[in-house]
């Protein structure tokens, strides 16, 4: 690996979000919807802020990433010496740059007018935050790759919506007993926000976050990017080109 | 000599996500291929004979499932790939975000020059390709002749030892394309191995020292550019055709019976001359066409008939 390589990826990843308006429009994404926020509630506030941020990340993230392991910008870098180490780990530089940039400047209108609890559960917050976005963005990309045969991340955003969906419309309480009871069981393993909201609220003194959530928030990244591993390992950068 | 480039009997399946039913396809089917320093080989063959795959495998940007692949006369490591090999795609795969010049700047970077020899490569790579003028422009603001040209500007700019190029001389103008024609001569002079697979058979015929015919994933026959005479020969189908090559040879002895076929070489004459004769002697003639050898016709000579060659270089 190279440092000279993976600044030069993460430079040229960022030039892209800039320049084709993707972080004005995933800026305009995450700001907005705080007009609707209405919660003196320091949890509720910490909810939109992981909420938004994934929605942003999501779009400037993810699309990004895809491309990297998909389009032929990604094989074109490696014909330059350039290993898929480099590329990845450029893209992971840029990522957390603009994931910060995002979550930086939501803070002023999340926190606006709240008193903050002490440094140490606020960090504790910020750690689960980050984990339930990470694992969201595993999920998506994981079954991207699965279905599509792509990291089209972005193609799988409407996943977000599938849990809450299922629940409302109590499709779940239809089926016979056994398949409802296998069903809630794969709801509750998907990373729902509820998740992030109980372990902010155990944070906070509340009562004790469910013991499958964390598990879940740890395994989804994890199998994602084994996957990705394999796919580096067998050098498939450009198995999509002459598709 | 050690060959540059070295395939053998190399095999290529793809497999589409579960969306896809799993569906694949198998785009190589055990293809050799040697390329010796300096030499330009180009292939031809229909959409779907695995041109483009065999290019990515040899430019280690697809593993291919079986088979050997082996550059200056080594594999790759599994972690590696192959040093000193370029790759030219078909169609636009460069940042559309950046300009000419930063895209070109980005690859320089990517192998880690210093800022005065990265600056000297991208203005001498700009150059070459005759985009110095388009040098602000955005990627996504190329017509396709100058998206062509800056894949081989993106190609050079890390003077590659191999040079693998995916349909690049489409989308050119007459004179982009004898610039381009100019430009891989020359490279080519320089000792660089080059793979040009092409539908222009004029280009291929004019550049290629070899050309190897590909079909369902592997090579199937090789031309020698410097056998092509472009000699007309007039191919007549006639009644009662081996009497009619006997009448027709006791005055044109280069005559020749090609299954109920007679081709006959016209050399300086013109076809009425041939009919005329065909006349005098009693043959009758039912149709005529004349046929120049050149790489065209030879293509579609070779492309319906099995294999001819099970070494390429044989």
């Amino acid at each position: 690996m190279s440092s000279t390589r993976i600044l030069a990826v993460a430079r040229v990843r960022v030039h892209r979000v800039v320049r084709t308006r993707l972080a004005l429009a995933a800026l305009i994404l995450v700001l907005l919807p705080w007009l609707l926020v209405d919660s003196a509630s320091l949890l509720a506030r910490i909810s939109s802020l992981a909420e938004f941020t994934l929605v942003g990340l999501t779009m400037i993230g993810a699309g990004a990433l895809s491309d990297d392991i998909d389009s032929g910008e990604f094989a074109i870098a490696m014909t330059h010496d350039c290993s898929p180490l480099d590329v990845l780990a450029g893209q992971t530089v840029a990522s957390l740059i603009l994931t910060a940039i995002l979550v930086v400047l939501q803070l002023p209108v999340a926190f606006a007018g709240i008193v903050l609890p002490h440094a140490s559960q606020l960090v504790l917050l910020f750690a689960w935050l980050s984990a339930l976005l990470a694992s969201w963005l595993g999920l998506l990309l994981l079954l991207a790759t699965i279905l599509e045969g792509k990291a089209n991340a972005v193609g799988m955003i409407g996943v977000l919506a599938l849990a809450p969906l299922l629940q409302a419309a109590s499709l779940v309480d239809r089926l016979p007993r056994a398949l409802a009871a296998m069903a809630r069981g794969g709801l509750e393993l998907l990373p729902q926000l509820e998740h992030g909201t109980t372990t902010f609220s155990a944070a906070l003194g509340g009562p004790p976050a469910p013991a499958v959530a964390p598990l879940v928030l740890i395994l989804s990244p994890i199998v994602y990017f084994t996957l990705a591993a394999v796919r580096i390992y067998r050098l498939e950068p450009a198995g999509r080109l002459t598709q | 000599m050690t060959a540059v480039l070295s395939a053998a009997g190399v095999a290529k399946r793809y497999r589409a996500g579960v969306a896809q039913w799993g569906a694949s396809i198998e785009a190589l089917r055990g293809m050799d291929l040697e390329a010796a320093q300096g030499e330009l080989v180009g292939l031809l063959g229909p959409n779907g004979a695995g041109k483009s795959t065999f290019l990515l495998c040899a430019a280690g940007l697809l593993r291919p499932d079986s088979g050997v692949l082996s550059w200056f006369g080594s594999s790759r490591s599994p972690f590696g790939r192959p040093p000193g090999v370029a790759y030219v795609p078909e169609r636009s795969l460069y940042p559309r975000f950046l300009s000419v010049s930063e895209a070109l700047e980005f690859y320089a970077t990517l192998h880690e020059l210093s800022g005065a020899e990265r600056a000297n490569r991208v203005r001498g790579a700009l150059d070459r390709v005759g985009l110095s003028e388009h040098a602000a422009k955005r990627v996504a603001h190329l017509s396709r002749g100058m998206v062509q040209r800056l894949g081989v500007a993106q190609a050079i700019v890390g003077r590659p030892r191999l040079l693998l190029l995916d349909e690049t001389l489409s989308g050119l103008d007459p004179i982009g394309a004898r610039e381009m024609r100019e430009l891989l001569r020359g490279l080519r002079d320089e000792g660089v191995t080059i793979i040009l697979s092409s539908h222009d058979m004029l280009s291929l015929e004019h550049l290629a020292s070899r050309i190897v015919v590909m079909k369902d994933g592997r090579a199937h026959a090789a031309i020698d550019p410097a056998e092509i005479t472009g000699e007309r020969t007039l191919v007549l189908t006639v009644d009662a055709p081996p009497l009619a090559a006997r009448r027709l040879q006791s005055r044109r002895p280069t005559a020749t019976l090609l299954g109920d076929e007679l081709h006959v070489p016209l050399g300086g004459d013109s076809p009425e001359d041939v009919l005329a004769e065909c006349l005098a002697v009693g043959i009758g003639v039912r149709s005529s066409v004349v046929r120049r050898d050149n790489l065209e016709q030879r293509f579609f000579d070779l492309i319906d008939r099995p294999s001819r060659v099970a070494e390429p270089n044989a």
